[in-house]
């Protein structure tokens, strides 16, 4: 009797290394099972939460595709001399700002602007890869002529 | 001793036998857990993950949605990064319109088309008003240098285990990494949201000013520009182009009018000034 009572203790505690325990790895699979149903879950609504920023993010690009830089310089000076004539009779010199776009110095100025034409988020973004040529030249070098595209400035 | 013998036998064998119970009911359960695991899953068509509970499969329908997500989210950024990056190199420069709009009063101005010389109204940077009193604030970009790269979200290291081992991880592991991934990629898409709705408040108050050079660049005809006491010449210059027949040369981007992104927007976004 002993003899059984030892031999069942010792099978009892060989069966685990013996052969793999189906309930050790139903006791694990639980919770592995559990989290990544957990995490399938937070992926699905990360998804969402993701195309949700689609549009938004799509306005950064449609910005970046139709906005450029125009090179802008004030001449004259407040209280200076030399200027705009203002006034009724022209005696108070005034600065005004024109395009700078011309030649080699650098503009004070480069303010972001759009194309005349119409508002950027109807069809400005068309040709969005192509450069934008100002067609209503009234300069005549070709480098000015073209309106730096927003990124590669 | 024989009836002890006897007895140890009668012990013997249902132990022998509960064991084989056992194993044909552990067995039964093992099967039925399977069948339990192979179950079709209630889930839509589009759903991404595979019919069955099995968690290696389950593990790579993860690993193909996570990576999916995380190239979106990057390309996302790319676009994000982009305009922080340009916001940052923004400075707003206070234009005032100098002259009236009936060109009754205002710089001189000569088309040289035998009218004569008349009056003209045109825009100059003019600090000398109060900060929010002025007209627009059109808006510089200060240029190349003045970015700086931003931080790339999570670090651009690769992870150290990656350089660690090439051998796939246990499904623990494994698990583990795609949960930080995740939680990696829901902070990101947090960062973008944030981003886009600050984008959103600065474009929704930011007008558009419709522009006009007015004047020959080549000095035929134009603005009276000069010394107070001496020669003249004619220049061109910019002013704010109302007229309903013909396109201005641009729509400059501008707060109008005390206009601050956050606080006080007083058009709708993106909307012409008239």
């Amino acid at each position: 009797m002993r003899r059984v009572l030892i031999l069942i203790s010792a099978c009892a505690a060989a069966a685990p290394f013996a052969a793999p325990d189906p309930a050790l790895a139903e006791r694990d699979r639980p919770s592995l099972q559990d989290r990544i149903e957990e995490l399938q879950q937070e992926v699905e609504s990360l998804r969402e939460d993701i195309e949700d920023l689609q549009e938004p993010v799509e306005e950064f690009d449609l910005f970046d595709q139709c906005a450029f830089t125009i090179g802008v310089t004030q001449h004259g000076t407040w209280g200076g001399d030399v200027g705009y004539r203002f006034g009724p009779l022209g005696q108070s010199p005034r600065p005004a700002l024109a395009m700078d776009m011309r030649g080699f110095g650098r503009p004070q100025y480069d303010f972001l602007a759009f194309p005349g034409e119409e508002p950027p988020s109807i069809e400005c973004n068309e040709d969005a890869g192509e450069e934008f040529i100002d067609t209503s030249a009234r300069a005549t070098d070709e480098r000015s002529l073209t309106p730096q595209p927003w990124r590669s400035r | 001793m024989s009836a002890l013998g006897s007895r140890s036998r009668r012990l013997l064998i249902a132990v022998v036998v509960c064991g084989c119970g056992g194993a044909v009911v552990l067995g039964a359960g093992g099967s039925a857990a399977s069948d339990v695991q192979t179950e079709a899953r209630a889930a839509g068509e589009d759903s991404p993950w595979p019919r069955t509970k099995a968690l290696r499969p389950n593990l790579r329908a993860l690993r193909r949605e996570v990576a999916d997500l995380a190239d979106q989210v990057e390309t996302m950024e790319r676009s994000a990064e982009g305009y922080e990056d340009w916001q940052a190199c923004l400075k707003y420069v206070p234009v005032n319109e100098q002259g009236d709009r009936d060109r009754q009063f205002g710089y001189l101005y000569d088309d040289r088309d035998g009218t004569g010389v008349g009056h003209m109204d045109g825009l100059a940077v003019d600090r000398r008003r109060r900060p929010g009193r002025e007209d627009y604030l059109f808006i510089h970009f200060r240029g190349a240098g003045c970015r700086s790269d931003s931080p790339h979200p999570g670090g651009t290291a690769e992870p150290a285990s990656a350089a660690r081992s090439y051998r796939r991880p246990g499904l623990r592991r494994q698990l583990r990494m795609l949960e930080r991934k995740a939680a990696s990629l829901e902070r990101r898409s947090q960062r973008l949201e944030t981003i886009s709705e600050r984008f959103d408040e600065w474009e929704s108050c930011v007008s558009w000013v419709p522009v006009t050079e007015l004047g020959d660049p080549d000095g035929r005809f134009g603005y009276l520009y000069g010394p107070t006491a001496g020669p003249w010449a004619y220049r061109p210059a910019l002013h704010v182009d109302r007229a309903d027949w013909d396109d201005p040369d641009y729509m400059f981007l501008a707060l109008v009018g005390g206009d601050r992104p956050g606080r006080t927007c007083q058009d709708e976004p993106g909307e012409a000034i008239d």
